[in-house]
């Protein structure tokens, strides 16, 4: 934009705008003055290590978990966007004939002239690939690991069969699968915080740890049946000086499964529309 | 507090998710594979399992841990025996 287009009407609004957004923020620091808190780690710090396996893991999906679930939905939303803008394809493919794709043939895919070593070791790679995102996907609770890192990795793997063997991708996943899977993923993330709100009134609220009903004042009582289901099948002990306690990461490996699907659907369909183009055909009809 | 799984399950659900999980990309693998091709996955499958280790939280051999400073990720090795019992559920030969 130009400084030009900012004078008369649109300069006074964008003006207006300025000074308000300038006052907010402006008071909001004179409010903090003597009003801030020393925060919440100490609290979670003397809960989360007895109660739940990675501090890490339980601090951001207690913290932010529905937040993150937004941001998941913007990237499925984010790829819907970009198939719809941008899903012509750069490789020529049978796709609507009254407007030729962008014609770049220099992009065109050429199996036959992949190195043979790429050729050999493409499938063992795409496959320990796959593998190492869902090793990633399932230590989310007790690792640096989790739903969005593995999606990008079992993407690449994706991308990287795409790359060397063209249309005949090992690794062969159709944009209804890709669809599917991003919604199952997104639904999934969704639904896990159906349990916390009815128990709590918390959405996202980690009913199989439970790091907070036994805190002073803390609204809702998570019933015993929710823990056992949510929180046994992950429950480690931590062995301490202390003693061995028993812990759960709850909900966040399910969480962190239905990010993986989400992000591998995205991901998925972005590097297949962007590669071969948008059909309305079905799969396999010319 | 109640325990209807086994003490430690979070060590073998990991395990287990994998495996379903790897079964679930498998069914989408296509092309064929042949013995050698398996094998080599499989060795470089279990090299690259004693490489990345298993979390610091395991304590049983079922979780990965063999001794201090010395485990294997056993998700990895489930996850890569599900692609290939995917593969030969549903994958495709094309």
């Amino acid at each position: 934009m130009e400084m030009g287009e900012l004078k008369g009407a649109r300069g006074i609004v964008a003006l207006v705008a300025l000074v308000i957004i300038f006052a907010g923020v402006l008071f909001s620091f004179l409010q903090l003055n003597g009003n801030v808190a020393r925060g919440i780690s100490p609290e979670y710090n003397r809960l989360a290590y007895l109660e739940a396996p990675n501090n890490l893991a339980s601090w951001v999906y207690d913290l932010r978990g529905f937040d993150t679930f937004i941001e998941t939905g913007v990237i499925y939303v984010g790829a819907v966007v970009s198939v719809l803008a941008l899903g012509r394809g750069i490789v020529k493919v049978k796709g609507p004939r009254e407007e030729e794709p962008v014609p770049q043939t220099s992009f065109d895919f050429k199996p036959d002239t992949v190195p043979i070593i790429l050729k050999y070791f493409g499938l063992p790679a795409i496959m320990l690939i796959v593998s190492y995102g869902l090793l990633i996907v399932t230590g989310a609770a007790t690792s640096g690991g989790g739903g969005f890192q593995c999606g990008v990795i079992i993407s690449s793997a994706y991308l990287l069969g795409m790359a060397i063997y063209g249309k005949s991708n090992p690794l062969n996943l159709g944009k209804k699968f890709l669809i599917g899977l991003g919604s199952i993923g997104w639904a999934t993330y969704g639904l896990c915080g159906l349990p916390g709100y009815l128990a709590t009134h918390y959405w996202q609220y980690n009913v199989g740890a439970d790091l907070w009903s036994s805190y002073p004042g803390f609204p809702g009582a998570v019933p015993e049946i929710l823990r056992t289901v949510f929180g046994d099948p992950f429950r480690l002990a931590l062995v301490l000086k202390e003693g061995t306690f028993y812990s759960s990461a709850g909900i966040v490996p399910i969480i962190n499964l239905g990010e993986a699907f989400n992000v591998i659907g995205a991901l998925g369909l972005i590097f297949l529309v962007f590669a071969y183009g948008w059909s309305d055909r079905k799969e396999g009809e010319t | 507090m109640v325990m209807l799984l086994p003490e430690m399950a979070g060590e073998i659900a990991p395990i287990i998710i994998a495996f379903l999980l790897g079964i679930f990309f498998g069914t989408q693998l296509s092309g064929t594979i042949s013995r050698r091709t398996t094998l080599l996955i499989i060795g470089l499958g279990i090299i690259a399992a004693f490489l990345f280790e298993a979390p610091i939280f395991t304590w049983s051999l079922f979780g990965g841990y063999i001794t201090e400073g010395f485990s294997f990720a056993a998700p990895f090795i489930s996850a890569t025996i599900g692609l290939f019992i995917g593969k030969i559920i549903r994958g495709g030969k094309n």
